[in-house]
């Protein structure tokens, strides 16, 4: 039927249709499952459902707990946490320059994997791959390395420069194990480790490793990033799954919901893992820096397995507040602490009515320490404190910096130091307040509370909202924004006598999330009729 | 068209007001009305319209893109990475959206509807043939489809929230040479675009 012939039709069906403005008293039960069902499982009800009615007085309080255990229950509070956790982490750019395999070509046309630049440099004496030949002969005198034997790496003019090539090998690649790729055999050496010029000895998944010509990217080039979409994609969807995986479990899994904001295990898979254990080593200073936690639990798995297992993380790890998804979605301490202060104390930070001034003589506008500056310490005198929590998770990036070898609170050889680890990590003037000091410790002299929560981590913080009661009450509150579409009482925030009873429930009843809702959507205020 | 964009406007307004104390307490304000979201209609129209001939669930369609994927964006659903709210305004755009959504979901369920012999296998007419152009058979489906779409039981003896239906299928048909698949039609598409299937 042509639009011009049905639109007079439907807009006279509509003129008389809309009831929906007159208000009634309690939804029948028909609109009340209707209702339940988009709010629960995300849809609305099929016919049979509605007929399932006719013989009930009601909608039977065991099929809204049924629907409570739903898969559809599960993805609607997925995407709930979504809206709170806002898991796209599309843009990242998980990958270091000096690890990323580039492809030449043998002459059939047919890819052969190498690391070009500086490490292609070093080991061949030029930036040029491998020769299109196999690599047969191997150093006898490191068994099981697979480093090309000096004897059999043919030495030739490229451009005018003498470059050593030594051939391709035929492997699977880590990122598809049911194909044979060719890769050049300095970058398949399978050597684990190798004395540093430093006088260190280094993993050769490290980035430090990239000096060092007997290390490459191990078996299978399981040190290297490979072709773009094969392997970055799944880790970046593994970061998101795994914040899912972690709402799945206090939504339908039986765990309680402080478990999104205390639990220190973790779900993996195979990219998430494999990525951690050889990739992430090979840190970035400029870009992310994900390098293992110390002590981390580093399991061995493929990059192609996709099933998640859990794994027990640190104890200053706290449920999906240090999950990579997290960190580096929010990926300043301040903006971290700022997004866990809204979805789990239900505060928001507001700028001031006034302006402030100096002359005032209750704060500066020139000082150093954020928390003292008009105008600024109104949102940072709180905001400071909170944000220390996460001091000590790298910012743009996961790791914990608590290995004091390697982040010693005080380094004064970064003073006046250029070098991107000092200028990424330490206070390099030395006329700036805590001169050499690790960053999160720069105030600590002035604020010694920022010590105990450095050292707490965000599981500090989580715990005093739980304790506190805040953490059941913010709870509480946004699932019956979610439910109602309405605050509890409008704006008037002063009178709650409804929400403390709901979240003393709930804390009580064990933070069901599956129970809280079952209150919510009992309640007479979710089934009144608009 | 205005008229159905002020219906949602309005009710999407309403139920803000508090309830009268009960018990010395105010009670908590009531329920107030949203439209649903992208996601959820994504995951009703397969509710609604039922499966094709092949069996799989029928949805919009552009193309070979479901249209609720193809158009997200400017439906106002959240990436979480440019948008991280969702728009949960019944705006004119979003009309016309399920406005095309509709036409394109009723085709396809009335066609595999067509095809089917035994009507408890239909979504759409399943208390009514194509063959019948009045009478009990078109109210019962109506009724019917009152429920499937809206949620809205709508009993023996009463009328009144068919009649507008019956009235728009008897002069669709009547504007269509006689032809009771496009007064299907059309009731679909009213009842797919009314305030009571994007408001809940």
């Amino acid at each position: 039927m042509r639009r011009a012939v049905l639109l007079p039709l439907l807009l006279a069906f509509a003129a008389g249709a809309a009831d929906v403005c007159a208000p009634g008293d309690t939804l029948d039960k028909y609109q009340y499952l209707r209702r339940l069902s988009l709010d629960l499982r995300g849809r609305v009800p099929t016919v049979e459902e509605y007929e399932a009615l006719d013989t009930e007085g009601d909608v039977p309080r065991l099929l809204i707990q049924t629907w409570l255990a739903t898969d559809d229950f599960r993805l609607a509070m997925r995407r709930y946490h979504e809206a709170m956790l806002w898991p796209n982490l599309s843009n990242l750019r998980i990958n270091d320059q000096g690890a990323n395999l580039g492809a030449a070509a043998t002459a059939a046309g047919e890819p052969i994997y190498y690391t070009p630049g500086f490490r292609a440099a070093i080991r061949r004496g030029g930036d040029v791959p491998c020769g299109d030949f196999e690599q047969t002969h191997f150093d006898p005198a490191h068994p099981g390395e697979l480093r090309p034997d000096p004897a059999f790496v043919r030495t030739v003019d490229v451009n005018g420069v003498t470059v050593r090539q030594e051939g391709y090998r035929t492997i699977s690649p880590y990122w598809d194990l049911t194909t044979k790729a060719k890769a050049c055999a300095y970058d398949l050496q399978e050597t684990a480790q190798a004395l540093h010029p430093n006088g260190r000895t280094v993993s050769c998944s490290s980035r430090e490793a990239d000096a060092l010509p007997e290390c490459g990217c191990g078996r299978g080039l399981r040190y290297c990033y490979g072709p773009g979409p094969a392997v970055i994609p799944p880790v970046l969807a593994s970061f998101r799954e795994q914040l899912g995986r972690h709402v799945d479990d206090v939504s339908v899994g039986g765990r309680p919901y402080t478990d999104l904001v205390l639990s220190t295990d973790a779900w993996e898979n195979g990219p998430l893992g494999f990525w951690k254990k050889n990739l992430s080593p090979h840190y970035s200073l400029q870009r992310l820096f994900a390098m293992p936690d110390p002590g981390e639990e580093l399991p061995e798995r493929d990059f192609t397995d996709a099933t998640f297992v859990k794994v027990h993380r640190t104890p200053l790890h706290a449920g999906v507040l240090t999950l990579p998804g997290y960190l580096l979605r929010f990926q300043t301490a301040r903006g971290r602490a700022n997004r866990f202060r809204i979805n789990f104390m239900c505060n928001y930070f507001v700028p001031p009515a006034h302006v402030e001034s100096s002359s005032s003589g209750q704060c500066s506008d020139t000082a150093e320490d954020i928390t003292q500056r008009c105008n600024c310490r109104y949102c940072h005198s709180e905001l400071e404190p909170l944000a220390s929590h996460w001091g000590l998770f790298a910012i743009a990036g996961t790791t914990q910096m608590t290995d004091p070898v390697l982040f010693p609170k005080s380094n004064p050889a970064c003073l006046g130091a250029t070098d991107p680890f000092c200028a990424r990590f330490y206070v390099t003037r030395s006329d700036a307040h805590g001169a050499a000091s690790f960053l999160p410790y720069q105030f600590a002299d002035v604020h010694p509370e920022l010590v105990q929560n450095l050292e707490g981590g965000p599981r500090l913080v989580a715990r005093k909202a739980v304790d506190s009661g805040e953490f059941a009450r913010c709870a509480t509150q946004k699932l019956w924004m979610l439910f109602n579409n309405a605050a509890m009482y409008g704006d008037d925030a002063g009178i709650t006598p409804a929400l403390d009873g709901i979240a003393a429930e709930f804390a009580g009843e064990g933070y069901s999330l599956q129970r809280l809702a079952l209150r919510i959507v009992t309640d007479p205020a979710y089934r009144r009729a608009r | 068209m205005r008229r159905l964009l002020c219906a949602l406007l309005c009710a999407a307004a309403l139920g803000c007001q508090k309830s009268p104390p009960g018990d010395g307490n105010p009670a908590p304000s009531s329920r107030a009305t949203r439209r649903v979201s992208i996601e959820m209609l994504r995951r009703s129209f397969p509710v609604v319209f039922g499966s094709d001939l092949d069996g799989q669930p029928i949805t919009w369609t552009v193309g070979d893109q479901v249209g609720f994927d193809a158009f997200s964006r400017a439906l106002g659903e959240p990436d979480y990475f440019d948008v991280v709210e969702a728009n949960l305004d019944p705006s004119p755009l979003y009309l016309k959206f399920l406005d095309d959504a509709a036409r394109d979901g009723c085709g396809k369920a009335l066609a595999a509807d067509a095809a089917r012999p035994d009507p408890r296998r239909r979504a759409l007419l399943r208390h009514a043939k194509l063959s019948d152009t009045a009478g009990a058979a078109i109210d019962r489906n109506l009724r019917y489809l009152r429920l499937r779409f809206h949620g809205i039981h709508v009993g023996s003896r009463d009328d009144g929230p068919i009649a507008g239906l019956r009235e728009l299928f008897a002069n669709a048909v009547a504007a269509n040479g006689g032809s009771t698949l496009e007064g299907w039609r059309a009731v679909c598409i009213a009842l797919v675009t009314a305030p009571e299937f994007s408001l809940y």
